[in-house]
């Protein structure tokens, strides 16, 4: 086959490869409009606070300064979906902001460590 | 010039239909007289003394037959042509064998001529006769002419017909050779695989080939033929011509049988020059390139790489959007089935229901995927296995995007369970790990996407540095 052919033949089979995952993901999108809404799954809230009592975790926070404006915290509480971004939005309420973060999901508890930098000088409270 | 010469006058037509098994052969022979007409000029000449010499040969054989042909009908004319041609097979090897050692290359142009004289339909764009000396040509082609004038005529008329069908062929040339020439016309009845069993043709071609500039191949189905061997040349780089003639051959016979000027079709660009053919080539890797979404470097090989991993990527979204089109419809069916059932009877089911084969028969239906896209400041990999989702998200500029990422994995329904990031050197690197809820389905491409998306609205509204670290 020459170069040309090559080439053409391998923009036809994209195109042909783009325009089979528009039309699945189409299908999809029109299967999930008319799909019933099916019930929904408990959610987990019961079941990791069951866990965590299975486990003794005991939801806890901490927090340590380092530097002047730069605290550490660790924070262990009861995993829910959407848990961390509910205390992402909290942090950025207060005008901390995570420089290193890690977060781990275990036994239907999250624990969070990390470094948070202060914009604002809270109030001692 | 030729535009005047001998274009036969119609009204010497006469016994037309028993004449068209020889209209096809002399089209060609026209093509082939129009492709010599590029070769050095002492080639042409001694192609011009060694033509006239097979002529003057031939034209004892051919004349008799042609003849002969002249009063059968059509299929017995066309054996007739072949056998004649075969004799003229002898007669060319009887005269290659007198030629002389040192004058090889002419030898091999004549040689050549000979050998594309013998093939039909324009098999063969390599026959061409050198400008000046075809009118010597047809001035020597004109003396043997003599008995079978009412035969050329009509033949010459039929061939006249089929030129300008086929415009293929400038007419006049046609009906110059046609009336010259009538033993030349009945060597152009050629059994097509003939040639291919001469050995030394394939030199030949490449020479003539070689001395062939591109804008020389008679237009139409023989240019594209030409333009298909064109290719075939500066692809191959070098002077592989068995294989592009033969392919040459094949699209010109078809070509030819589609009766239509229909050389350009898809399989056959024509071009004239080898700069179009280059700027053309450029802007079919400038439209792969512009067809991948991470495109890095511009240089061929690196849009060839990409390519081939885009369309491993697209293949794999399919494979991935497949299973899960095919799983969302069996979850509808269940659901269907549930609700059809009776209350009491509804929980036994929905126990029963719960060891779902779909979700926990995991063999062959392993839902997996892996893509991976960039933007100017922004890298995102995405990969899915089963229900679970790792990204890495690579960002270079200072914004801290973790919240903004996290809302976007909660708006696609991924329950984040890790999380890993900070700031390294310039760049903010994390690593997310989640669980696809139940029920959602989401897809690798729409999650890079998103993320891509969201991060560079980000870069866009905030300004780049609002607070020193």
């Amino acid at each position: 086959m020459s170069k040309a052919a090559i080439i053409t033949d391998a923009i036809a089979y994209i195109e042909m490869l783009q325009k089979n995952v528009q039309d699945l993901s189409n299908q999809l999108f029109e299967m999930e409009a008319t799909c019933e809404e099916q019930l929904e799954t408990p959610m987990d809230a019961m079941d990791a606070a069951e866990e965590m009592k299975t486990w003794g975790i005991e939801p806890e926070v901490k927090v340590t300064q380092m530097d002047g404006t730069k605290l550490w915290i660790k924070i262990v509480f009861e995993k829910k979906t959407g848990g961390f971004t509910k205390l992402m939005e909290a942090m950025s309420v207060l005008g901390c902001e995570f420089t290193d973060t890690s977060a781990t999901t275990s036994r239907g508890a999250i624990l969070i460590t990390a470094c948070l930098m202060l914009y604002e000088v809270l109030e001692p409270y | 010039m030729y535009e005047e010469s001998a274009c036969f006058d119609p009204n010497t037509m006469q016994e037309g239909p028993s004449q068209d098994g020889f209209s096809q052969n002399p089209s060609f022979s026209m093509a082939e007289l129009s492709y010599h007409q590029n070769l050095p000029p002492e080639a042409a000449t001694t192609m011009e003394v060694e033509f006239h010499q097979q002529m003057g040969l031939d034209m004892a054989t051919m004349e008799s037959c042609y003849n002969t042909n002249n009063s059968n009908n059509l299929i017995d004319s066309t054996h007739l042509m072949q056998e004649v041609v075969l004799d003229s097979n002898h007669v060319l090897s009887y005269d290659h064998s007198n030629w002389d050692p040192n004058l090889n290359p002419n030898h091999h142009h004549h040689q050549d001529l000979n050998h594309h004289v013998e093939i039909p339909n324009g098999h063969h764009p390599n026959l061409i006769t050198h400008n000046s000396s075809i009118p010597d040509l047809l001035n020597l082609l004109h003396l043997p002419r003599c008995s079978p004038s009412s035969v050329l005529a009509n033949s010459s008329l039929s061939f006249l017909s089929q030129a300008q069908k086929s415009g293929n062929f400038p007419p006049s040339f046609l009906g110059d050779f046609a009336l010259s020439e009538p033993g030349s016309v009945s060597n152009l009845v050629y059994d097509p695989l003939f040639h291919l069993n001469l050995p030394p043709q394939p030199p030949l071609f490449r020479e003539l080939f070689q001395s062939l500039p591109n804008g020389a191949l008679f237009g139409g189905g023989g240019g594209g033929g030409g333009g298909v061997v064109d290719e075939r040349e500066g692809s191959e780089g070098g002077r592989q011509f068995d294989n592009g003639v033969l392919e040459f051959s094949r699209e010109w016979d078809m070509n030819c049988m589609a009766k239509e000027g229909n050389g350009k079709g898809p399989a056959t660009k024509h071009f004239p020059t080898e700069k179009q053919r280059r700027v053309h080539l450029n802007g079919k890797f400038t439209a792969l390139r512009n067809l991948v979404p991470n495109p890095t470097k511009t240089d061929r090989a690196s849009i060839v790489g990409d390519a081939i991993e885009y369309i491993k990527e697209l293949l794999r979204t399919v494979n991935e959007l497949k299973i899960l089109v095919e799983k969302k419809r069996c979850d509808r069916d269940r659901s269907k089935r549930h609700k059809k059932e009776d209350g009491t009877t509804g929980d036994l089911e929905s126990v029963n229901m719960i060891p779902d084969p779909d979700q926990s028969y995991n063999g062959p239906s392993l839902r997996s995927s892996w893509l991976q896209r960039k933007s100017k400041d922004t890298e995102v990999d995405v990969r899915i296995i089963d229900d679970e989702v790792t990204i890495k998200l690579a960002q270079r500029k200072k914004i801290n995007c973790l919240l903004i990422v996290s809302k976007v994995l909660d708006e696609l329904q991924l329950d984040i369970h890790h999380v890993a990031g900070g700031l390294v050197g310039d760049n903010y690197s994390f690593l997310f790990n989640s669980k696809i809820c139940e029920g959602s389905s989401v897809y690798a491409s729409a999650i890079a996407n998103k993320l891509i998306e969201v991060v560079n609205q980000q870069y866009a509204a905030i300004p780049p540095s609002t607070s020193s670290y």
